[in-house]
């Protein structure tokens, strides 16, 4: 039997580290003028009540190659801002006639709204949509979410 | 379970990773997270275990029967891989020089069964044949440009041509000529010339690829991957250009044709599934597994079932079973009955210890 079994400090060294060859996979995004939904179209679709055209504003150009969080956060900010002026009995009807592209981004925003604006009101409107969201695009569409490497 | 139709075995050994057939069917490997490889044959209308092969050291992650030649090929998590064969009452095996730093965690024989591929953790697949001057299995990797852990492979008919998916996103077709025991691959629709090695063509999807599967003719490829997606390639129609289906369901683990236009995937959602290619478009069709009658709970409301517990003063029995045959993840779809081309009967394996046989005939969707 070994003597120094209870010594573990060798496995502290990070092997893969060494590695020539070795891989990192957010080495693949490349990184692009982090766009995000455009604001002012956005606000003007508020502005006069048009809440389906500013939700499909709001699902076009997602910033998930930009390596800037900031632009991440404040385009999740601006979507999250749009679903909450949905009323709780229109959300369904929206989230029909979304595409499953569509679906997909916009799960992505819900969960980073989860994320960073976490109080109670926002968060009742999110699980509301996420809840019709799962209804028509399935677990699928979680799992997207998921597994997927473009984060926002 | 009685009311369900399909049949279904319990084989009582635990979580099944992989399962393997013979040629008449008569005869099943199974390798049950351990490592160690059963081998069941059907007597009297029951499986009994006439074989453990018990020469891996760590769980065994692939096992792939030779029907040709009835040799079992096995590898696993101890980075090593073994051809057995049957001689003599007893299956004997022989170590096959791998060359991997890391777990093995797929095997398949070619077509032939002249060589066979095995994937690992090392970002590199074996292909591995028999040296007869050395009376060993020797091996030629591929390397490049894989960039992560290998999950699965799948030989073109032709026996060159070797379809790889691995956890880099990426489903890719690699040559894997071996001037040793292959004759010279004749041009087809994923390209002119096939030196080792040669990558034919890329994929990329959004998961990690869990099962890929060539159609029965070799022209068309199909690979699920864990964004819950099923992927098509059509090479007679762009070679370069896969279709994307992403499903409602939890994603797929397996994927197997089962003619050259439908195929089969199954997965965590418990259930196998079919899909079509119609008119060069992928498009689903339905789960195969029929739910059984309603369950007797009947409680469809939290505040009923405390309603009926103030009524009672009792709970009833939650019913936590799986309205689907398997209670758990399905691991691999092999072909059972029929031929290449048109799969009349196939077999599930998954994590609840199950191995269920469902049979395609009279189909609607096949005819």
């Amino acid at each position: 039997m070994a003597k120094n079994m209870q010594n573990t400090a060798y496995r502290k060294l990070d092997v893969d580290a060494f590695d020539p060859e070795q891989y990192n996979e957010n080495d693949d995004s490349v990184e692009t003028p982090g766009l995000g939904p455009d604001q002012h179209t956005i606000q003007s679709f508020l502005a006069s009540s048009r809440l389906q055209d500013a939700l499909h504003a709001s699902l076009l150009t997602p910033p998930l190659d930009t390596k800037d969080q900031g632009v991440k956060d404040r385009a999740t900010q601006l979507v999250a801002k749009v679903l909450q002026s949905f009323k709780t009995t229109e959300i369904e009807a929206a989230v029909q006639k979304l595409s499953i592209d569509e679906a997909d981004i916009l799960m992505k925003y819900v969960y980073k709204a989860m994320e960073i604006q976490a109080d109670a009101a926002i968060c009742q409107s999110l699980l509301a949509w996420h809840a019709q969201i799962v209804a028509k695009f399935g677990h699928g569409c979680i799992i997207r979410v998921l597994s997927g490497r473009q984060r926002l | 379970m009685s009311g369900v139709p399909v049949q279904h075995w319990n084989f009582g050994i635990g979580p099944i990773t992989c399962h393997a057939w013979n040629k008449d069917r008569t005869q099943i490997a199974v390798s049950a997270s351990s490592n160690e490889i059963h081998i069941f044959e059907w007597k009297n209308g029951d499986w009994v275990n006439i074989h453990t092969l018990s020469e891996h050291d760590l769980p065994v992650t692939g096992l792939d029967w030779g029907v040709k030649t009835n040799r079992i090929v096995s590898c696993s998590q101890d980075k090593n891989a073994f051809v057995w064969t049957f001689d003599k009452g007893t299956w004997k095996p022989e170590l096959v020089l791998v060359r991997f730093n890391r777990a093995a965690t797929y095997v398949k024989w070619s077509p032939l069964e002249n060589k066979f591929a095995v994937g690992s953790g090392a970002k590199l697949v074996s292909v591995c044949y028999y040296e007869k001057e050395n009376d060993w299995w020797v091996s030629k990797q591929i390397k490049k440009p894989i960039r992560s852990t290998v999950t699965c492979l799948d030989w073109h008919p032709n026996n060159v041509l070797l379809a790889i998916g691995s956890c880099d996103f990426k489903c890719r077709v690699f040559s894997a000529y071996v001037k040793e025991v292959d004759e010279k691959p004749s041009p087809n629709p994923w390209g002119q010339k096939m030196p080792f090695g040669q990558l034919m063509s890329e994929y990329s999807v959004g998961g990690w690829v869990h099962r890929v599967a060539f159609s029965p003719s070799g022209c068309r490829l199909a690979f699920v991957s864990h964004d819950s997606s099923v992927s098509f390639v059509d090479s007679t129609v762009d070679n370069t250009k896969s279709q994307h289906l992403r499903t409602i369901h939890l994603p797929f683990t397996t994927v197997e044709w089962v003619t050259e236009n439908s195929l089969v995937t199954a997965g965590h959602d418990c259930s196998p599934v079919l899909f079509v290619v119609s008119q060069d478009v992928l498009k689903e069709v339905c789960k195969l597994d029929i739910p059984s009658a309603a369950k007797s709970s009947t409680i469809n409301s939290a505040l009923q079932m405390f309603k009926n517990i103030d009524r009672n003063a009792a709970s009833e029995k939650v019913n936590v079973a799986l309205k689907t045959l398997h209670q758990n993840r399905i691991t691999q779809i092999l072909p059972h009955s029929g031929t290449t081309g048109n799969v009349v009967k196939f077999t599930t394996c998954g994590t609840d210890g199950i191995i269920a046989l469902w049979d395609l005939k009279n189909h609607p969707s096949l005819a």
